[in-house]
């Protein structure tokens, strides 16, 4: 039963054949039978309905569900909207029809991964647009310091943002900071802390009440899995001091030119966005600076960098490459030959997190 | 490729005390899985003390500091509260650095927070 129902030429020429029996049988035997006047046409006759037989054969089994497929195809060629055919023949329409179902599964799939895909692109140049935004567009001048700043972007668009922020009340801030995850969720709440800080250093005198009120508000606005580390500087113009307020940050380096010895500071804190009060875990501390010393900020997507070999950066080499070139080397220098040193180590390596250092030198 | 496995392990002297046991690295790959695996366990945790045991962690990523955030804040709505203990050093060097000390209870070994819970 299977292989007539495999096979059109079986379905269609096994039922002539019988029905072409039937007429030879028929005529044959009931020839006869037939009225005089209708004789001479018998032949046609037989013929006639022989070929009716043959054409609804045909029909049924070819024409109409060809159509049917092709209808679709059609359809599919010419951007219309089409439907999956439906069928439990397993002939050669069957075949055409699953072929028809398959392929049309697989080009909405694909077409579902390139929309997927373009989507998360644009999600992802306007995280990296918000992030390129925040970034200061140019060092400021600040009197008694030096400083230089730079962020580089991971492939996929990472949480670090820095900030120069000068004001009138003879404060001047910088802040580094770094947002959990990836992509427009961490690029809102950089933005999002960016403002706040701006807005807020125009009010407060001091790095304290901006981190402890970037906190209170942030902390409102954002789910609980999501926070930000970040250390916030103070420049006090006026008395030449800096001051910082950690906030779950990593390390800030503190090179002291006279000694040619970098220290390295945990900053303390608590991470932006994971408690709403924290007013008692911060403070601000002063680094007490001489003419010549520096101070580097950076993210941790420096120290965690890895190399072929799978070795991490890591605190010390940044802290060597620092007492290396601290002394003799402005911040820009001091930049590029850490970036050098950094590219020499981790060679061809992909980077996945964002990599922000920043170099502020007393003058 | 990374995997993290947790067991949890009730407590036979302190019903309301549940110790989850954390086993391998916590990183962007293995996050879904185990957010899954401890919201189940969340969802259906009456007692009064969950401890998760990082004796067996090897790493976690600042997603995963986040997520036990959200677990310690989950678990304060329901009168409940979460503890950590036992750091390998990369692990206690990140959990350090961020702060998390100064929101959820920490301790060096799963025997100090076991004895610093009230009695039942």
């Amino acid at each position: 039963m299977d292989s007539i129902r495999k096979s059109l030429r079986n379905k269609i020429f096994l039922p002539l054949l019988g029905i072409a029996l039937v007429l030879v049988l028929v005529d044959t035997f009931g020839g006869t039978y037939l009225p005089e006047t209708f004789q001479p046409y018998r032949s046609a006759g037989l013929l006639a309905v022989f070929f009716a037989l043959v054409f609804t054969a045909f029909a049924i089994n070819l024409f109409r569900p060809l159509e049917l497929v092709f209808r679709e195809m059609r359809a599919l060629l010419t951007g219309r909207p089409y439907k999956k055919i439906f069928t439990s023949r397993i002939d050669e329409v069957g075949i055409l029809a699953h072929f028809f179902n398959d392929v049309t599964k697989n080009i909405e799939r694909m077409a579902g991964d390139i929309a997927e895909g373009k989507r998360m692109s644009q999600e992802l140049t306007v995280g990296s647009d918000i992030q390129r935004r925040i970034l200061p567009k140019a060092m400021p001048d600040i009197p008694g310091l030096r400083l230089y700043g730079s962020m580089r972007p991971a492939s996929e668009v990472g949480g670090d943002s820095f900030d120069i922020v000068t004001t009138a009340s003879g404060n001047d801030y910088i802040y580094i900071g770094d947002v959990t995850g990836h992509g427009l969720p961490a690029a809102l709440i950089m933005i999002m802390v960016n403002t706040l800080v701006r807005t807020l250093s125009e009010i407060h005198a001091s790095g304290y009440d901006i981190i402890v009120n970037t906190n209170r508000i942030l902390k409102s606005r954002i789910e609980p899995r999501r926070f930000m580390t970040c250390v916030l500087l103070r420049w006090n113009r006026q008395e030449q001091k800096l001051l910082y307020t950690g906030a779950g940050h990593e390390h800030i380096l503190i090179f002291h030119k006279r000694e040619g010895v970098c220290e390295v500071r945990q900053t303390g804190g608590i991470a932006l966005g994971m408690v709403p009060d924290i007013t008692k875990i911060v403070k601000e501390e002063s680094i007490p600076l001489e003419t010549g010393d520096m101070v580097v900020l950076y993210s941790d997507g420096i120290i965690e960098a890895k190399n072929m070999n799978g070795e991490m950066f890591g605190v010390t080499r940044l802290k060597e490459a620092v007492e290396r070139y601290g002394s003799v080397s402005t911040p820009e220098e001091l930049f590029t030959n850490i970036s050098r040193d950094f590219g020499a180590f981790v060679g061809n390596q992909i980077q996945e997190d964002d990599i922000t250092l920043i170099a502020l030198k007393r003058q | 490729m990374a995997e993290l496995s947790i067991t949890p392990l009730p407590s036979e002297q302190n019903k309301d005390v549940t110790v989850i046991a954390f086993n391998g690295e916590f990183d962007h790959f293995t996050f879904p899985a185990v957010e899954e695996r401890v919201e189940t366990l969340l969802n259906a945790f009456r007692g009064k003390y969950m401890i998760f045991d990082f004796t067996k962690l090897r790493f976690i990523n600042s997603e995963g500091i986040g997520f036990l955030v959200s677990v310690s804040v989950k678990l304060k709505k329901h009168g409940a509260e979460l503890l950590l203990c036992s750091f390998q050093a990369n692990v206690a060097d990140v959990i350090q650095l961020v702060g998390l000390p100064k929101m959820v209870k920490v301790f060096d070994t799963l025997e100090q927070a076991v004895s610093s819970l009230s009695p039942s």
